[in-house]
């Protein structure tokens, strides 16, 4: 048998038949697939956990992989429900899910555009390498791969969910993945079994119609719990963690500085790399050659210039971010517009120490941030295996569904998938910790 | 400051009877030009917004409402959203500040409209949500594609009424 074999810590080996998928190696050897090897899949984590430095392309090739042995364990059962097309599609979408990411992952996010609408232009884009081998393999690959990445679409929800749900394959290699890479080892769970007990359920939904769901035995829901509490866990010490977040912060406020210069200074404009004008906007910024180019090293190298910049400002917040130095942060609960009374006072004390604090106070609520822990809560009557995690058994009564944190013997569940507390963190300059503590707390 | 715009949404009317309620009606809100701008994509039962999720967890979170469940049945259970008494209060100091107050033009124009929502029947709000988030160009394909999703006829009632009150608020942007 002709095949590909990939090495990784996680899996030991990816294998890819090249007999059936030489098209998938040829996905993979797309440029714009390359490109996610200079993308760090944690952002800025290595500034808290030194050892996460690992690439969306690792991460996307793990996708693959068990999206791969997700198919061959539901082709089982299942067949009737996958079309042979709708496999390669779920197989390429495994591989482009992430392929819009921008430099250091969510944390550039806010200035060079949602990962996800960027994802589907590439994938469109018939000058695309990515397009041109899809398309070389079927004519409607390229439409069916972003119908299973676009929010706006009609294909089978079922599908959707194994690459965006809340128990999907995109979760389930990224949780163990950044876990053995930053160290934080509660981030492993019995990922096999999670994989190979999916079930496909038809449920009735509002009378009449009816949905296929993503479900999982009464046997799979130790390995579910260990799963979501590994998530829990990885949100709180990882995802979450203030000075991972403090210091993405300072890259957004870096680069929002520098947007701002460029409007107003053409001659500061004209000197950023080329794949940064990407930030300013409009229709020729829009380039995909620059976007090939836009990532990690790029935007780094960027910054290490802007150390001495003649604004004042940018090399201030250069130098923080490059010496990994000078960021204060405080938590407080509530939700933001309770606190805009003492945000206030906090801009007045900044500007009095000559800090714009556009640039020098940032305010991040939990519910913002990229990655969350499961909330049983949030979907409430409108649970689905898109929103939530359902398993079915026929001897449970009504409909033989129910949401994980509903399944006896999963009580424990509840202590950590409730609604949260509403928590604010506020990022600012070290320097002035103590008195912006003193306003914050009031 | 959408925490701030949902709170006085639901303040306006008190309580929303479920999550689900909820959702469409800001859906249809946010078409009329209401400033929250939640993202949604399509979901078994129409349109469904993660960060509206996000966002009503952080308020009951804050305690500005409060969720009540109700069981109805067959493994139902609807949540109602209530605001509760010092979330109004927090609602008065914040709307007392210069910000509160550009903040509560803002949402006015929508308060009245959120409060003919709220007494929808729900039904025909989950399909006038579903056929405007299906409306691109044509308001009959819209009903067609409607129809096929949730598995009723063209001549059903309630989705005439939905298209109605659909088009009532894309018309009114």
């Amino acid at each position: 048998m002709a095949q590909k074999l990939f090495r990784d810590p996680l899996y030991d080996y990816i294998l890819i038949d090249l007999n059936k998928h030489d098209w998938l190696l040829d996905l993979i050897n797309c440029p714009e697939l390359q490109r996610l090897r200079y993308i760090t899949q944690l952002g800025l984590g290595q500034f808290t956990y030194p050892g996460s430095t690992h690439s969306r392309f690792s991460h996307s090739l793990g996708v693959m992989h068990l999206m791969k042995e997700c198919l061959i364990h539901l082709r089982q059962d299942y067949s009737n429900y996958i079309k042979p097309l709708e496999e390669e599609a779920l197989l390429a979408a495994a591989l482009l899910h992430d392929v819009g990411h921008s430099p250091f992952s969510h944390a550039t996010e806010a200035v060079f555009g949602d990962h996800e609408k960027r994802a589907l232009q590439i994938i469109q884009n018939p000058d695309s390498d990515v397009h041109k081998v899809l398309q070389k393999r079927a004519k409607t690959l390229p439409q069916k791969v972003n119908a299973l990445l676009a929010e706006r679409n009609d294909a089978p929800a079922w599908q959707k969910s194994l690459i965006s749900g809340q128990l999907d394959l995109d979760r389930l290699d990224f949780l163990r993945r950044d876990s053995l890479y930053s160290g934080a080892e509660y981030g492993n769970f019995d990922c096999f079994r999670i994989v190979h007990t999916m079930e496909l359920r038809e449920k009735r939904i509002e009378g009449k119609q009816k949905g296929i769901f993503v479900v999982w035995p009464d046997k799979s829901k130790f390995a579910i719990e260990e799963y979501l509490f590994s998530r829990f866990y990885m949100y709180q010490s990882v995802y979450f963690h203030h000075t991972t977040k403090a210091f993405e912060a300072l890259l957004d406020r870096i680069l929002t500085r520098a947007q701002d210069i460029a409007q107003d200074d053409k001659d500061f404009a004209r000197e950023l790399l080329p794949p940064l004008k990407l930030m300013m906007g409009g229709r020729e910024a829009e380039s995909p050659a620059d976007f090939q180019n836009l990532t990690d090293h790029v935007v780094l190298a960027q910054i290490t210039l802007w150390q001495n910049s003649k604004d004042r400002i940018l090399q201030d917040l250069s130098r923080r971010l490059v010496f990994r130095r000078g960021i204060g942060w405080m938590e407080i609960t509530g939700t933001p517009f309770e606190t805009t009374a003492k945000i206030e006072k906090v801009r007045v004390y900044l500007s009095k120490q000559g800090m714009e604090h556009k640039y020098y106070f940032v305010e991040h609520t939990s519910q913002a941030a990229p990655y969350k822990p499961y909330s049983s809560a949030s979907a409430r009557e409108e649970q689905t295996s898109v929103n939530s995690i359902m398993l079915f058994d026929q001897k449970w009564p009504d409909t033989g569904f129910r949401e994980i944190t509903e399944v006896p013997g999963m009580e424990r569940l509840k202590a950590i998938t409730g609604a949260p507390p509403a928590s604010l963190r506020y990022y600012f300059p070290k320097e002035h910790q103590q008195e912006i503590t003193k306003l914050l707390k009031g | 400051m959408k925490d701030y715009w949902l709170a006085k949404l639901i303040a306006s009317v008190g309580e929303v009877d479920s999550r689900k309620r909820l959702q469409k009606s800001i859906f249809l809100l946010q078409l009329s030009g209401c400033p929250l701008k939640c993202d949604y994509l399509l979901h078994y039962y129409g349109p469904y917004s993660f960060e509206l999720a996000a966002l009503v967890d952080q308020l009951n979170g804050a305690q500005i409402i409060e969720e009540k469940p109700e069981q109805l049945g067959q493994g139902v259970v609807r949540y109602r959203s209530i605001i509760t008494e010092p979330g109004k209060k927090s609602l008065t100091r914040f709307e007392n500040t210069k910000k509160g107050r550009q903040l509560l033009v803002q949402i006015e124009p929508f308060v009245g409209s959120f409060g003919d929502l709220n007494k929808e029947n729900a039904w025909v709000l989950e399909l006038a949500a579903t056929t405007a988030f299906y409306h691109q160009v044509n308001w009959n394909e819209a009903k067609a594609q409607t129809a096929h999703f949730k598995k009723l006829s063209l001549g059903d009632g309630n989705l005439k009424k939905a298209i109605d009150l659909a088009m009532r608020f894309k018309k009114s942007a």
